[in-house]
């Protein structure tokens, strides 16, 4: 299974595509990828990270999507659902390029991810882990009306444990 | 303590200086199992001298926290405000909501808020963090919704680590 293409006011969320790589790329060696396990500094670590993300889909049948603006047609991210085997449900995730950020474009995105999760992939329970010093994803939590569950630490970086609320309607 | 210090408002409570007229609702939050699940002392004497320690704070740095009251019954629902006890290493936003029935409410954000304007507007404070348990995951739930994020921890005196969440500054909430 690959990512079924989904629509929102602002965005269209599709499959990862290698088109999008150099995006990809210069987004996880960046900075802006240091509160979820980066900069990555190697080339193949940046294609084992792209290649988990697009075949999530193939193991678990859900995964994340990239964003892309309607307006601009310029890959804006990548938000959606994962689950690795060491967490103990799917986690709704969000990572934004710097150009996308401060617009709403997550949030947006992510309830529609966790929309489509719910409706039809049939996922209950939804958790994000954030840094704890991560403030615009924290915010994000927050606005998602998550609800903290767990501080802890791992790796080195203090993090909070979400959950997200109930089935929507 | 001056007949000038300020009483602030927020649209369910109003924050004003602690007085004796608090003791009560102190002891009694002190004695309760939510106060004992964070490790506080449960005796009266306990109580007296911490509440002791709420009044002087005003004497020994020229400001100190509010006692909220709830404005329809006129209850305390808790302390709130700027806190800066000797050993600390930064002034802090405190907050402890007293009763259990006042929990959930957004009581805590409302008068958080207006006691981190209060820093910033009245004292001038450039910055401010709340000093936060770890295991308290309603008071870090409260920092994020105030916009904090986690700064460091701290270790202290006492031994135990603590989590410092740091607010937006002033300019970042006008």
């Amino acid at each position: 299974m690959i990512a079924p293409t989904l629509s929102t006011q602002r965005m269209t969320l599709r499959p990862h595509d290698l088109a999008d790589y150099p995006v990809f790329r210069a987004f996880w060696m960046s900075q802006r990828a240091c509160h979820i396990g980066g900069p990555l500094t190697h080339d193949h670590e940046v294609w084992r990270q792209f290649s988990a993300e697009r075949c999530h889909w193939a193991l678990r049948g859900f995964g994340l999507w990239t964003l892309v603006g309607k307006a601009t047609g310029q890959v804006m991210g990548w938000v959606g659902l994962q689950h690795p085997p060491h967490y103990d449900a799917p986690e709704l995730a969000w990572h934004l390029t710097e150009a996308a950020e401060g617009q709403g474009l997550a949030y947006e995105a992510a309830v529609a991810a966790l929309a489509q999760g719910r409706s039809a992939f049939g996922i209950t329970r939804v958790i994000s882990y954030v840094a704890a010093a991560n403030a615009r994803s924290l915010r994000l939590a927050e606005r998602l009306a998550a609800t903290v569950v767990e501080r802890g630490s791992s790796s080195g970086t203090d993090y909070l444990l979400f959950e997200h609320p109930g089935a929507v309607a | 303590m001056t007949l000038s210090d300020p009483i602030l408002e927020t649209p369910r409570l109003r924050l004003v200086l602690p007085c004796a007229d608090h003791l009560q609702a102190h002891v009694d939050f002190l004695a309760s199992e939510r106060a004992a699940a964070r490790g506080w002392g449960a005796m009266p004497h306990d109580a007296w001298r911490s509440f002791a320690a709420i009044l002087g704070h005003r004497i020994l740095r020229g400001f100190g926290p509010f006692i909220a009251e709830a404005k329809d019954d006129g209850h305390v629902v808790g302390i709130f405000g700027p806190w800066h006890p000797g050993g600390q290493p930064e002034a802090e936003i405190k907050w402890s909501v007293w009763p259990a029935a006042d929990e959930g409410k957004g009581l805590a954000h409302e008068a958080a808020r207006a006691a981190r304007a209060y820093a910033y507007r009245t004292l001038g404070w450039a910055t401010s963090v709340s000093y936060i348990n770890p295991d308290n995951l309603r008071s870090a739930a409260l920092a994020i919704r105030l916009g904090a994020v986690l700064d460091r921890q701290w270790t202290t005196p006492r031994g135990t680590l603590v989590d410092i969440w740091r607010h937006p500054g002033p300019e970042a909430l006008v």
